[in-house]
């Protein structure tokens, strides 16, 4: 995923067949199941106020987003000397929809995180071994933070 | 003592008022962190990277001290970004 061309609406960006094939499937997939959000650790009452509020809205929000990304994807131009042959693809994102990836992707990350017992530091065991269990959740963790360190990297250079 | 703006001090003689922290975890990557700053707050990429590095060290950062609305508002705002952050009564 390589930044293709920046303005001041968004940017369009280069994704290689995998990486648009790759992203489609991740967005794709059902979301895991996440721990609520809590809204306060100090007061009950302010918990119970707003607590069912802000887990609808949390849902619908991801919901949306997977489902937008999902489009954006499905929208994305050929783009190479082998236009449509899977020379590689344009992805146009708004501002907006940059930061719902963002978003998406952080979601993808810690909900893998989760699904692993929420390991401190969350690396990669380096014994890990193909087969087991749950590489699945490594490797979505794993591929969910290199393109979100590609979108952060050309957004925010140091 | 953790950083709160002057602008927000000046409005606590004013209103009730809430304080939104974001607490420290250790999943979401720092610069990432950073940016979810810059964009829900309009914050220079500077005062960004203090509060991260404040959650980072210290465990947590007040970022801001707001009436309940907004208060609740930015905290809506950060967990859409999977951030872990939580709305408190201003002591």
């Amino acid at each position: 995923m390589k930044l293709h061309l920046q303005d001041e609406e968004g940017a369009s960006w280069l994704l290689s067949p995998g990486e648009r094939n790759l992203l489609l499937t991740l967005f794709s997939r059902p979301t895991e199941p996440r721990q609520p959000a809590r809204l306060s650790r100090d007061s009950e009452a302010l918990e119970a106020r707003c607590q069912a509020d802000l887990a609808g809205e949390l849902e619908q929000h991801r919901v949306a987003l997977r489902s937008r990304l999902v489009a954006l994807l499905g929208a994305a131009r050929p783009f190479g000397s082998a236009e449509g042959e899977g020379a590689g693809w344009l992805l146009r994102l708004t501002v907006e929809d940059r930061e719902g990836f963002l978003q998406a992707l952080n979601e993808l990350r810690l909900g893998a995180w989760e699904q692993l017992g929420r390991p401190h530091p969350p690396e990669v065991p380096p014994d890990l071994a193909d087969n087991a269990p749950d590489i699945l959740h490594w490797w979505t963790l794993e591929i969910a933070s290199r393109f979100q360190g590609r979108l952060l990297s050309a957004v925010d250079p140091e | 003592m953790p950083e709160v703006d002057e602008e927000s001090e000046t409005r606590s003689t004013r209103e009730p008022e809430f304080q939104v922290i974001v607490w420290d975890d250790p999943v979401n990557l720092m610069p990432y962190v950073t940016h979810v700053f810059q964009q829900v707050f309009g914050w220079s990429r500077d005062k960004a990277q203090r509060h991260m590095l404040e959650v980072h060290e210290q465990g947590r950062s007040v970022v801001v001290r707001e009436s309940f609305e907004k208060a609740e508002f930015y905290v809506h705002a950060l967990q859409k970004y999977s951030l872990t952050a939580t709305l408190e009564l201003a002591s």
